[in-house]
């Protein structure tokens, strides 16, 4: 009975969401509700015009099957006229909690009118920092992972980029005080709606992307209130075929778009926007009922919360555990992006009749696909995947398991908020082949547990996956990949050229003409330099977040009078300046990123990528491992490989802590030095002028002031 | 059937007063009648617009504040009553020096003092 009422509730909400457009999931009879992939707004002639409308969840619309909706969306539609304030009624809209997805094509233009309809949020932890502020609740747009330029607004081109520095408040709430300090003197507010117009370059990879708020102080609010959607670039059979000679191009309808989006909802119904990673206990104990898409709140001794009765929702694209029935005899691509505002995820694909973890093909990362390394064994892969995949040989045709297939196969993707991968899904039997499935295959999607050093993340099951049994109709066992993450560390630098062939358009995207050079930082990084960033903690702060920063020359010595200690973002200050190369072509840096603290941090640049030259190996483990073996068998401080490979870009990648730090610098270095954290060293690749950020993606960290401001700047 | 005013009670009465205080009654009335048309004339000639903070801006800027920014040209200005008399506008403004023509924006407090519209806060004017 509670499971027939839980496919009601879950109907219910995939009609809500999917609004009178969509196809709602009526799964009468069904145990188990089929997984609905997000709603979908596609560009039409290259452009996709969008009124995106943040605003509570209204007291109809069903979601999470909670009997009180509680949360934020955004209503989407496209924009009726150019001052809209809302989605006409009747018209295509979308109100998905699970997120929407915006599909557009490199070289589309994506326009966006951002409306703050959203409630003031007193109880933030960071509303009274500055100001009162941010308790009004003022809100703005990030495109993560996009590469594309994070402009100001001009007077000839008066809308803004992919910029961060720009918050929008709801009139409704009040007036803030004009007398903030950090925002009125950056030409940050405003109080109208704001005009995004944000240009997809032509060379854009293909991939995996998503949008959600990057207010600093209440991003950690807003995400987890359920604020985030997905972008689509391209179409998978710009890089996935069903073989390796491409013949036949990965087929759309074969695609499904996960979003992992997790709500702490407490026993009187309300939601915590200011997530606790203790709400449940990592592991269940003998008396929690099967963990389900949630697990049970408990009291928590040591900060005094209380959610014994509350329950901590991980919803698969605004689902509560569905099923997802894979038909196809080519399998599935599964997109996985972890929306969630903190939590991270230990992801594996488990085989509910081998009692083992399948065996999974990795097909693209943070949005680009994996080019493998022929000849690299799995701690060479596990370290392009920066610890994010515990690779593993990918079975061959013959039988035998090789790593020197053209493919890239693992057992487990360990996802920090933020991250994006795309995997191949199919059943496979106890070697990794593909095989018919037996009749009573299933699969569990779940997250084993994942401990980051402060806080653990618990395990819970996700999704099942069922199969028809029909014999696969691959050509081998893995699919073809035409790996885009290669094309862009060729000569010509970053994107470059685009694969697969035929080449597309090599030409960066055009500067404005009015680019002009800033009269600070004129100069590149000297040739051999490198900059190092350390995340920790800052001075007279007993758990703060802070980011420091210096140069290092070319023997590995710090650059005099280049050192700035841990502190908290500040808007006012530029801590990395950068010119374009020469032409205002594409300039590459190598960037050594300590992480002095005790705990794991997620290092994230926007308007960029970047690949791992020297990074930690990944543990590998027994595909039958216990979940409290495989949350434990993370890579932590581990031994460092160096191993430039081109396999993999990231635009986010964990920071593993070392338990011997305290945060500060002075541990690591000098005399006496305790703390035994090794550099990950990175190459990233500049090509989008503006202002932006680095911080950790972990939000909670992020809002607390461990971010920090970048420019890149025309060539002078 | 006469309407003088002695024929009401009421009517009586205050034709009484008059008739009685003129000079007392006058001021009743006057004194009233000046303390409007004073307010009327120190009253805010309406909401400020983008002409008037522009204005404000320009006098601040000459006269104080070290943190002040120079050379800010406003383009756009909506303004609503605050709850204190004031006025809080949110602004779109460049800086003249500015070749690439970048879009500020801002929220600021604007005041009318001494028949004057007064910048309170907000282009970077700190107090």
């Amino acid at each position: 009975m509670a499971q027939f009422k839980r496919s009601i509730f879950a109907a219910l909400a995939c009609a809500a969401v999917h609004g009178s457009s969509f196809t709602a999931a009526v799964a009468a009879g069904n145990p188990q509700a089929i997984l609905q992939d997000p709603p979908v707004f596609q560009s039409q002639f290259g452009i996709l015009d969008i009124l995106m409308v943040a605003r509570p969840v209204a007291a109809t619309e069903a979601i999470l099957n909670l009997a009180k909706p509680v949360g934020w969306i955004y209503e989407i539609c496209r924009r009726p006229s150019h001052a809209a304030q809302s989605c006409p009624a009747g018209s295509v809209k979308s109100t998905a909690y699970g997120g929407t997805r915006l599909a557009m094509m490199p070289g589309d233009k994506l326009r966006v009118r951002l409306v703050n309809n959203l409630p003031p949020i007193p109880e933030a932890k960071h509303a009274q920092d500055v100001s009162a502020d941010l308790a009004l609740n003022p809100t703005n747009l990030h495109t993560h992972g996009l590469i594309v330029e994070a402009r100001y607004p001009t007077v000839p081109r008066p809308s803004w980029g992919d910029n961060v520095f720009i918050v929008s408040f709801n009139a409704q709430n009040g007036m803030p005080q004009a007398l903030m300090t950090d925002m009125h003197k950056h030409g940050m507010i405003t109080m109208d709606p704001i005009e995004y117009e944000i240009d997809i370059p032509a060379n854009h990879p293909s991939g995996q992307f998503w949008f959600h708020p990057h207010v600093h102080g209440i991003a950690l609010n807003q995400v987890s209130a359920g604020l985030s959607g997905i972008i689509s670039i391209g179409n998978a059979a710009d890089y996935a075929c069903e073989d390796d000679a491409c013949r036949r191009p990965w087929a759309a309808k074969n695609v499904r778009h996960l979003i992992l989006k997790d709500a702490q909802i407490e026993a009187s119904g309300s939601l915590s926007t200011q997530q606790d990673p203790k709400f449940c206990a990592e592991f269940a104990d003998a008396s929690e009922a099967a963990r389900e898409g949630h697990c049970a709140g408990q009291l928590v001794a040591d900060d005094g919360g209380d959610h014994t009765g509350g329950k901590w929702i991980f919803s698969v694209s605004g689902q509560v555990y569905p099923n997802i029935p894979i038909t196809s005899p080519v399998g599935e691509l599964w997109r996985l992006t972890n929306a969630s505002g903190c939590a991270s995820y230990d992801l594996h694909v488990w085989d509910d009749i081998l009692k083992q973890d399948a065996i999974f093909q990795v097909v693209s990362v943070d949005g680009v696909s994996v080019t493998p390394t022929v000849g690299a064994d799995v701690n060479q892969q596990g370290v392009a995947g920066a610890t994010k995949i515990r690779a593993v040989a990918c079975p061959t045709t013959s039988g035998t398991t090789t790593i020197n297939a053209p493919a890239m196969c693992a057992t487990s993707v360990r996802m920090m908020p933020s991250s994006r991968v795309e995997i191949h899904v199919m059943y496979r039997d106890a070697n990794g082949r593909a095989v018919t499935a037996p009749a009573n295959a299933k699969y569990i999607l779940r997250t084993v547990g994942f401990d980051t050093g402060g806080d653990q993340w618990p395990a819970v099951d996700l999704a099942s996956a069922t199969f028809q049994a029909a014999p696969p109709t691959l050509a081998g066992h893995t699919i073809g990949v035409r790996g885009q993450a290669a094309g862009v560390h060729l000569g010509a630098g970053q994107f470059g050229s685009h694969l697969p062939t035929p080449p597309m358009m090599a030409a960066m995207p055009s500067l404005p003409a009015s680019a002009t050079p800033s009269p600070k930082c004129k100069v590149a990084l000297a040739a051999g330099h490198r900059r190092r960033i350390y995340y920790g903690v800052p001075a007279g702060t007993e758990d703060g977040f802070g980011l420091g920063y210096e140069e290092i020359d070319h023997n590995g010595l710090p650059v005099p009078g280049t050192f700035v200690d841990v502190t908290a973002f500040s808007p006012d200050t530029t801590i990395v300046c950068l010119p374009l190369a020469a032409g205002n072509k594409p300039v590459k840096e190598v960037w050594e990123l300590v992480n002095v603290a005790n705990e794991d941090h997620n290092f994230h640049i926007h308007q960029t990528k970047f690949r791992v030259l020297t990074g930690h190996v990944a543990q590998t483990l027994p595909h039958t491992a216990s979940r409290a073996v495989a949350a434990a068998t993370q890579a932590r401080s581990e031994s460092l490989l160096p191993f430039p490979s081109t396999a993999i870009l990231h635009d986010n990648m964990p920071l593993p802590a070392d338990p011997s730090c305290d945060g500060t610098i002075a541990s690591w270095r000098g005399a006496g030095a305790t703390c035994l954290a090794k550099p990950v060293v990175v190459e990233i690749g500049f090509t989008q002028l503006g202002d932006f950020v680095y911080h950790c993606h972990i939000l909670e960290h992020e809002d607390g002031g461990m971010m920090a401001k970048i420019s890149v700047i025309a060539r002078p | 059937m006469t309407t003088t005013p002695q024929s009401s009670g009421v009517s009586r009465g205050w034709w009484s007063t008059v008739h009685d205080h003129p000079w007392w009654t006058l001021t009743a009335i006057s004194v009233p009648l000046c303390g409007l048309s004073v307010a009327w004339a120190l009253r805010p000639p309406g909401i400020p617009d983008l002409t008037t903070i522009q204005h404000a801006y320009e006098r601040e800027s000459v006269v104080t504040n070290t943190k002040h920014d120079k050379g800010l040209q406003l383009i756009n200005a909506n303004c609503v009553a605050d709850q204190v008399g004031s006025y809080l506008c949110w602004i779109k403004f460049v800086s003249v020096t500015d070749t690439s023509q970048r879009i500020f924006f801002d929220a600021v407090t604007m005041a009318y003092e001494n028949r004057t519209w007064r910048l309170k806060s907000g282009l970077c004017k700190t107090v």
